[in-house]
């Protein structure tokens, strides 16, 4: 192949980019116009303008597979869950954000977003390693953006475990690329034989993406992360890399490199319980209603590991299911809390000045009870098809750790259920509440019905998710 | 007659949607809008009834409901496991048809009962109403899937019942009773995926309880009968059987997962209190019913016995526990774990007299339960106190009050022309003359009714005989008799009480049919 030959593969293989490009151009724009206009109106609408187009783009993308000589594989997933997260970086306007650092805000956002984009796309091993990293420090800057010496400690907290998480996935990295020769994982799905050192260097690897997915024992930035960066950034971080992550593992665990060698699942599955089991615990003690909300979000990355493990068709639409409910429930949960937040109601026993709000407290019970997985709202079908997953796979695979998985899922489900239900219970049951009480805008009551309102929609017409799937997949065929 | 079963399960729904819309200054209006509406149900029940063909024999559970309404809800292909199917399917047969002009009856006195609330009457009446409709879902949705709905969605409304216009400590009660009860119903959501998984309606899975009653499995799927299978080394349709059994049986309440069951009726309000006695621990014997007996028999026979003395624990250290109590209203409370009892022993016996003893029993239970919390509210709302030694002698102060409470204790402890009676009578024949289980279980259980007239009499002793006196000066200008709503209350209950007592075929005959195909069915499925 000559130069010529490989240049125009190039061009025509970046057809598969656009989105990414399009967010990179928006991205460089928003630092242009933030140089000469302080208002953050203008950011705002780039940034909406180049998510649109983004979406756009993503919907009528053709080019599916393997791209840019191994770098990029597109798959269908990676095609809708990114819309997904196109919309959730959409959503993200909603929360309410002062011209301060707009502009360097949005950016990191914006850099946050492609990186997830690349993450879950990325075939070439440097690739993920260099998405992962560009999803981490643009996280590792927005933790710190409160600037205020609280997050400032969160933002070194979780440099430093990143730091070594991608150290060490960096040795595996290497180890694979000295045991095989290969640095692309369709082609490590080619290899027959499998050396140790490939697979412990596999194993390694999943290091670096499983902190991103916080699973246990790589955890333990998020509590303090969630707590101390802005709301709408956490908001962010909660749904979109850990989403991205999960896309990502799901190619890795489908190689035959993990499935031959049973130990790195069976740990895999032991980490899951571990990571439902801490976050639910965790949870419990908590006054602080966010960190107790991020303890929550732990347990939620250990109801969502099974999907990417469980190779079949009920598991990948289950993930899909799941990922939709998760991402309308955080963003509900971490805008109720930005709300609550503004009104100085920081711990738990605070939220009982509210107790005249009723409306925007009936709203967050039943975002609250969707997290938990109760019906009428999204969460108890999110739930459903997590247990009838697991319950499918035990049958099938007769896998005792299955088994306690779902078991442990079960019970953490009664678990959250008190922790969760401590909100509402300072709201509405508090013996002492003060006649005054704090009052929400109009705007935000309405945002918070619409939320509601979405969580109730999927229950009872959860075909809606399947619709859109559909939907976004025949474009592409 | 079309679609009347929706009605009344949607009704209350709709209009607490309409009250969203009220301004909450505007409180008597709540209270008119839900009297309205149960009244409502009320009505078209009795014309269920009245409309209900009772001698209607079927080869199947299929043709077995009555007022059938079926519509698609959910539909939708999910990979493997093919299509799921939910339905929105409602239908009533002789033994849940009873149980719903119950509903309807029970949440109108609640209603009443209700009246004086003023506080927060707008959440108040919203909450009662979507609590209705939820009840009523339970007792005739035939898709297990919209039978767990309405069973988990009693939880919400009722945690802000107990929680918001409850007690001193309603905010420990209110949590401990979601808890339990959650935990319970997670167990079911197990057994429902599982049977989900291995029940077909043609070649799509399906959540029919119909189709799960005349047990349409898959071959080889994991509750097949068939082919049994093996989970921690047990048979997967016993420990289906098992997990039925906690989760109803949290709901039940039977011991030892009885202990929110106290703490929540005495810190719930009066009206709250009548519905949760009343209704909700019906919910929880209908379940087990309807789903643990009808679509696990065989599990069902194996552990008759281990079913049985749970019943009679319950029963005899419910009483003991209600012999104990100084707080009027806890004793009622305990008393309704003791006659819950029965209702375990009635099914356990797995005979055609104890099964409908049972249902008898729970109408009958249904009837005196609230009646019960009425009369403890009586004396709460005149005082603020329901402690037993801050009173006695109220007969020659508060003859009438004192008339209805002897009924209803009466009632209680079986005293034969009520209705009690007759329940426990049908049991305890059921259960001597099972093959399931030894004559101790009859034995002990009898032992129960023993316990039960020694604490409603020693109850009466100790507040109503003697010289009369109240605790404290200031509670004296409040000791009248009771007022008019109160008796509008107690009359109708007493009316009740006394005719099904003398005339149980009222009840019987609408289930016989439907309890003589349900143990047919089981004899059927039994080896």
């Amino acid at each position: 192949m000559n130069l010529m030959d490989q240049l125009t593969s190039i061009l025509n293989d970046l057809q598969g980019l656009w989105v990414e490009t399009t967010l990179i151009f928006g991205s460089i724009l928003i630092l242009l116009v933030g140089l000469f206009r302080s208002s953050s109106i203008i950011t705002k609408l780039i940034f909406a303008g180049s998510l649109l187009i983004a979406v756009r783009l993503n919907i009528s993308n053709e080019s599916v597979g393997v791209l840019l000589i191994d770098s990029i594989n597109i798959t269908k997933p990676s095609i809708y869950f990114g819309s997904l997260f196109l919309m959730v970086a959409l959503l993200i306007l909603l929360f309410q954000r002062s011209n301060k650092h707009a502009t360097e805000f949005y950016f990191f956002i914006m850099a946050m977003l492609v990186g997830s984009m690349l993450m879950m796309k990325a075939d070439s091993l440097l690739i993920i390693y260099l998405t992962i990293e560009l999803v981490s420090f643009s996280s590792y800057i927005l933790t710190n953006f409160t600037f205020k010496k609280q997050s400032f400690e969160a933002g070194i907290k979780y440099l430093l475990f990143g730091a070594i998480s991608s150290a060490i996935m960096l040795f595996g990295l290497g180890l694979i690329y000295g045991g095989t020769g290969i640095f692309s994982i369709t082609g490590l799905g080619e290899i027959s034989s499998i050396n140790l050192i490939t697979t412990v260097g596999v194993g390694l690897m999943l290091v670096g993406v499983l902190f991103k997915i916080s699973i246990v024992p790589a955890h333990i930035w998020v509590p303090a992360t969630y707590q101390s960066a802005p709301v709408d950034a956490a908001a962010f971080m909660s749904i979109v890399p850990k989403l991205a992550g999960l896309v990502l593992i799901q190619r890795v665990f489908a190689l035959n490199v993990i499935s031959n060698s049973g130990w790195i699942i069976e740990t895999v599955w032991l980490l899951g319980i571990l990571t439902i089991i801490t976050g639910t615990l965790g949870a419990f003690r908590q006054l602080n209603a966010r960190r107790m909300i991020s303890f929550g979000a732990i347990a939620h990355s250990g109801f969502l590991l099974p999907f990417t493990i469980i190779n079949s068709s009920t598991s990948h639409e289950a993930f899909w299911w799941y990922a939709i409910a998760y991402a309308i429930m955080n963003l509900g949960v971490f805008y109720m809390l930005d709300q609550y937040e503004r009104r100085n109601v920081f711990t738990l026993p605070e939220y009982k000045t509210a107790g005249r709000a009723v409306w925007m407290g009936a709203g967050f019970t039943l975002i609250l009870i969707s997290l938990v997985g109760l019906p009428p709202v999204a969460g108890f079908m999110a739930k459903l098809f997590l247990f009838s997953t697991l319950w499918e796979f035990y049958l099938s695979s007769d896998s005792i750790v299955v088994l306690w998985y779902l078991i442990v899922a079960v019970l953490a489900t009664v678990g959250s259920l008190f922790y969760y239900l401590q909100i509402p219970r300072h709201i509405f049951l508090s013996k002492d509440a003060p006649d005054q009480s704090i009052k929400f805008s109009l705007l935000a009551k309405i945002i918070a019905t619409l939320f509601t309102i979405g969580l109730l929609l999927l229950f009872f017409v959860p075909k809606l998710v399947i619709v859109m799937q559909q939907l976004l997949n025949n474009v592409n065929e | 007659m079309q679609n009347t079963l929706t009605y009344i399960f949607l009704l209350p729904i709709l209009i607490a949607f309409v009250m969203l819309f009220v301004p909450a200054e505007r409180r008597s209006v709540f209270r008119r809008l839900s009297l309205a509406t149960v009244s409502i149900q009320l009505l078209l029940s009795i014309l269920l009834l009245i409309n209900f063909d009772k001698s209607l024999v079927t080869d199947s559970w299929s043709g077995a409901f009555q007022f059938v309404e079926k519509a698609d809800w959910i539909f939708m292909s999910l990979g493997s496991i093919g299509s799921i199917r939910i339905d929105y399917f409602l239908g009533v047969d002789g033994i849940s048809l009873p149980l719903v002009a119950l509903s309807t009856f029970v949440l109108l006195i609640g209603v009443v009962s209700s009246w004086n609330i003023q506080e927060k009457a707008k959440g108040y009446f919203i909450l009662y109403l979507v609590l209705s409709s939820s009840i009523i879902g339970c007792f005739i949705a035939l898709d297990f899937f919209l039978f767990y709905l309405c069973f988990e969605f009693m939880l919400l409304p009722m945690f802000f019942l107990i929680g918001i216009w409850g007690g001193e400590r309603r905010s420990y009660a209110s949590i401990k009773f979601f808890l339990y009860t959650l935990f319970g119903s997670l167990f079911i959501l197990v057994v429902m995926i599982g049977l989900y998984l291995s029940v077909v309606d043609g070649d799509a899975n399906t959540f029919s309880l119909v189709q799960m009653l005349d047990g349409n499995y898959t071959s080889g799927s994991v509750l097949d009968p068939e082919s049994p299978q093996l989970i921690f080394g047990y048979s997967a349709r016993a420990l289906a059987f098992i997990f039925l059994i906690i989760g109803f049986g949290i709901k039940l309440p039977a011991v030892p997962v009885h202990t929110w069951l106290p703490d929540a009726h005495v810190e719930a309000p009066t009206p709250i209190s009548v519905v949760l006695a009343g209704l909700l621990l019906k919910v929880g014997a209908y379940g087990l019913l309807r789903i643990a007996y009808g679509i696990f028999p065989d599990a069902a026979m194996e552990y008759a016995t281990l079913v049985a003395i749970i019943g009679v624990l319950s029963i005899l250290y419910g009483g003991l526990n209600a012999l104990a109590q100084r707080d009027l209203k806890r004793m009622v409370a305990y008393s309704s774990v003791s006659h819950m009892g029965f209702v375990l022993v009635g099914l356990a016996s797995l005979t055609a007299i104890g099964f409908s003893g049972a249902l008898f029993h729970m109408i009958s239970h249904g009837l005196i339960s609230p009646a019960l919390f009425l009369i403890a509210g009586v004396i709460y709302d005149r005082t603020g106190n329901r402690t037993m030694e801050n009173f006695s002698g109220l007969a020659s102060k508060m003859p009438v009050y004192t008339f209805f409470t002897a009924i209803f204790f009466f009632a209680g402890l079986g005293l034969p022309g009520l209705s009690g009676f007759v329940g426990e009578l049908m049991v305890l024949m059921g259960a001597f003359g099972s093959s399931e289980f030894s004559l101790w279980i009859g034995i002990l259980a009898t032992l129960g009714i023993a316990v039960s007239a020694a604490y409603f009499l020693w109850t009466i002793q100790r507040m109503f005989y003697g010289k009369y006196f109240v605790r404290e000066a200031s509670w004296e200008v409040n000791m009248v008799d009771i007022t008019i709503r109160e008796k509008l209350m107690l009359i109708p209950l007493t009316i009740l009480v006394i005719l099904l007592g003398i005339f149980p075929r009222l009840i019987l005959d609408y289930s016989n049919e439907s309890i003589n195909f349900f143990l047919q069915q089981v004899s059927n499925l039994m080896p």
